[in-house]
């Protein structure tokens, strides 16, 4: 089975090798606050971050998960970070429809966002992680990805001492035995710490949810109003974090040649096949462009696509989609509920 | 044990000598028949067996028609009435017949059928409840019934068990809300509704106020949505709204309390509370607020919505 992965592999890299010889996109820069509050939880968030007991929600977890996320020392070739793709001024997700990765490779989706994962149960577009620490330390290995072997990650790791240095702080010292806290296991959970700050919430819904009625724009209102009702977005868009963590076909792509078979790659089970983790919506519009294959360029599209009920060709499409009769201006007004759940109150708009 | 608890109560309202027919003031005998019925009700709840359950049915029927046969009068019967009409499960047939028998004025004849359908259609005894009223309006149709007569009384009371009583679906309800936009009670499909009636004017309303911001924020982002039909002037509505914290989304049904909707749902007291389950069907209807019940209520209902599935 892993030898039929690494042909998969070898086959998908030399597939994409011929049309991309270019160089990675540009490293992103660590733009966030100086000092991370672990503990902070916005409105409309509270007290549903899930934290496992075995990974503590600690600063120096969070300080080295941050460090190596930035740090392009984790792929093959020292230029592509976790960063590069699921960049901070982009939502955490990245501006190209696909993502590429070492060596300027093109992989399979679109990066997805980062944004409120510690709320969620399932990862990557196929669900085929259940934890984030599970998740985290795949990218690292994945041949369009970061392109890494642990073999050699580790050494290199170990061999720099302040890492060796913040893997011991935020890991229990080297026991008796003499095992290492720099390994793939606390790469993991350091990685997965790290994610679990980067929250968005406080969003004018949140507000208005709270009590402000006037956190909201009438418009914006409005789009709230249809999202829950007739638009029917919340059957799949649901819970505070705007997601049921659960695997839908939209349509998406539907018709294409050697279309994605999304879940159906981590389960087998045909009844997956085309679908796909529902995303959250907060920060959506900072995350252009959409769906798991990127095709999508802006939200007004998006909903647009929905309004047209996805593929109502697709026969394997999910039963919650069907043609929603929008106006242009309540399309609007659902555009501008999106933006609304993009931002924070606190926050000075970009 | 439950039979010698109701016989105690029979023998506490109706001392030993039962020939002598102590005579019994309204308010004594509501007092006593609701004993009866909280007593049924506890040790009903109490029991799970149905055989058992059935037993307990049929002694306190028993009970309260002998309860009833000995002292339901003229003085009394306007005020037992109503208890009798809201009373579940038991029979109370031969109480109401013999009443509707007894009792000698057409008025009062005509009162006791129009209860009498009532405790049919509490019962979901929706064909009797019909024959009941058709009768009421043959024979006394035409007598004057509060305000009105009994013939529009009857027809009231049929729409109200064929269309809002608890296990109707929901009246297809349509309007606007204050910001202009046209929308249904059916765009909430799939989602528990608490359909509130109100009005900034009615000060049990505005008492009602903390209470919806608490379920409100409560049930974010979950399969519910408390929705009000609002029977103020418009600009009074938006000017609460904004004022009070109302979050949520209200029809605006014209700007007094005859509004469309208002009528549709026979609201005549405010507030009314309409608690729709994800499937369209009514499964409360009341004129005031018991905050135990209905938490317990949308707690259930809700988490019943979430386990639905939506692909169908």
């Amino acid at each position: 089975m892993k030898n039929l992965h690494y042909i998969l592999a070898i086959a998908l890299v030399s597939s994409v090798e011929a049309a991309n010889d270019k160089q990675p996109p540009p490293l992103a820069k660590d733009t966030l606050p100086a000092k991370l509050d672990v503990a902070a939880m916005p409105l409309g968030l509270k007290g549903k971050r899930s934290v496992p007991e075995d990974n503590p929600l600690t600063t120096e977890r969070v300080t080295l998960g941050r460090r190596l996320f930035f740090d392009p020392v984790l792929s093959a070739d020292g230029t592509v970070a976790c960063a590069t793709c699921h960049r901070p001024d982009h939502g955490f997700a990245s501006p190209e429809p696909i993502a590429v990765g070492i060596k300027g490779l093109k992989g399979t989706r679109n990066a997805p966002s980062l944004l409120n994962r510690a709320l969620g149960s399932t990862f990557f577009w196929d669900g085929r992680s259940e934890s984030l620490e599970e998740q985290a330390v795949k990218p690292i290995v994945n041949a369009v990805e970061l392109g890494n072997t642990y073999e050699n990650l580790l050494p290199k790791l170990q061999a720099d001492k302040t890492m060796v240095a913040a893997f011991n702080a935020a890991f229990a010292k080297p026991d008796a035995t003499g095992s290492n806290t720099v390994n793939k296991q606390n790469i993991g959970r350091a990685l997965a710490a790290f994610q679990r700050t980067l929250l968005l919430g406080n969003s004018p819904i949140d507000a208005f949810q709270m009590g402000d009625h006037g956190a909201m724009t009438k418009q914006e209102r409005q789009g709230f109003w249809l999202f829950e009702s007739r638009a029917g977005c919340w059957k799949c868009h649901s819970g505070v974090n705007y997601s049921d963590e659960q695997f839908h076909n939209t349509g998406i792509s539907f018709g294409m040649k050697d279309r994605d078979t999304g879940r159906f790659q981590a389960t087998g089970d045909n009844k997956d096949k085309f679908t796909f983790k529902t995303p959250t919506l907060r920060g959506v519009a900072q995350t252009a462009p959409y769906m798991h294959d990127g095709s999508i360029q802006t939200l007004h599209e998006v909903v647009e696509f929905y309004n047209k009920g996805g593929a109502p060709d697709d026969a394997m499409l999910d039963s919650r989609m069907a043609p929603l009769g929008l106006s242009a201006s309540e399309v609007g007004s659902l555009v501008a509920f999106l933006r609304a759940l993009s931002r924070d109150v606190d926050q000075p708009t970009k | 044990m439950r039979t010698i608890c109701l016989l105690a109560l029979m023998t506490a309202v109706c001392p030993a000598q039962s020939d002598a027919r102590p005579e019994m003031s309204p308010r004594q005998l509501a007092s006593a028949y609701d004993r009866l019925w909280q007593s049924f009700v506890n040790d009903f709840k109490s029991e799970s067996d149905t055989k058992a359950r059935l037993e307990l049915a049929q002694n306190a029927s028993e009970a309260a028609n002998k309860l009833l046969s000995e002292h339901l009068g003229t003085d009394t019967i306007r005020r037992v009435l109503p208890l009798m009409s809201n009373t579940r499960i038991l029979d109370l047939e031969s109480a109401f017949l013999k009443a509707a028998r007894e009792q000698s004025e057409p008025r009062v004849k005509g009162l006791v059928l129009l209860h009498f359908a009532e405790y049919l259609g509490n019962n979901r005894r929706l064909e009797e409840c019909e024959v009941t009223l058709q009768h009421l309006q043959k024979k006394y149709g035409k007598l004057k019934f509060k305000n009105t007569t009994f013939t529009a009384a009857a027809d009231e009371t049929l729409y109200h068990f064929k269309n809002l009583a608890v296990g109707c679906e929901a009246p297809p309800t349509t309007g606007r809300d204050v910001d202009g936009q046209v929308f249904s009670l059916s765009d909430y499909e799939g989602k528990v509704v608490m359909l509130r009636f109100w009005g900034d004017w009615c000060p049990a309303c505005r008492a009602m106020y903390p209470y919806e911001r608490k379920v409100t924020r409560e049930y974010r982002n979950r399969p519910f949505a408390l929705i009000g039909v609002n029977s103020d002037p418009e600009k009074r509505c938006r000017t609460a709204q904004k004022k009070h914290s109302l979050t949520w989304r209200t029809f605006w049904d014209g700007g007094d309390v005859k509004g469309p909707i208002a009528h549709m749902y026979q609201v005549e007291d405010w507030p009314r509370i309409i608690i729709i389950d994800a499937t369209g069907r009514i499964r409360m209807n009341a004129k005031g607020l018991d905050e135990a019940y209905v938490d317990a209520l949308l707690a259930r209902l809700i988490t019943d919505a979430e386990k639905q599935d939506l692909s169908e």
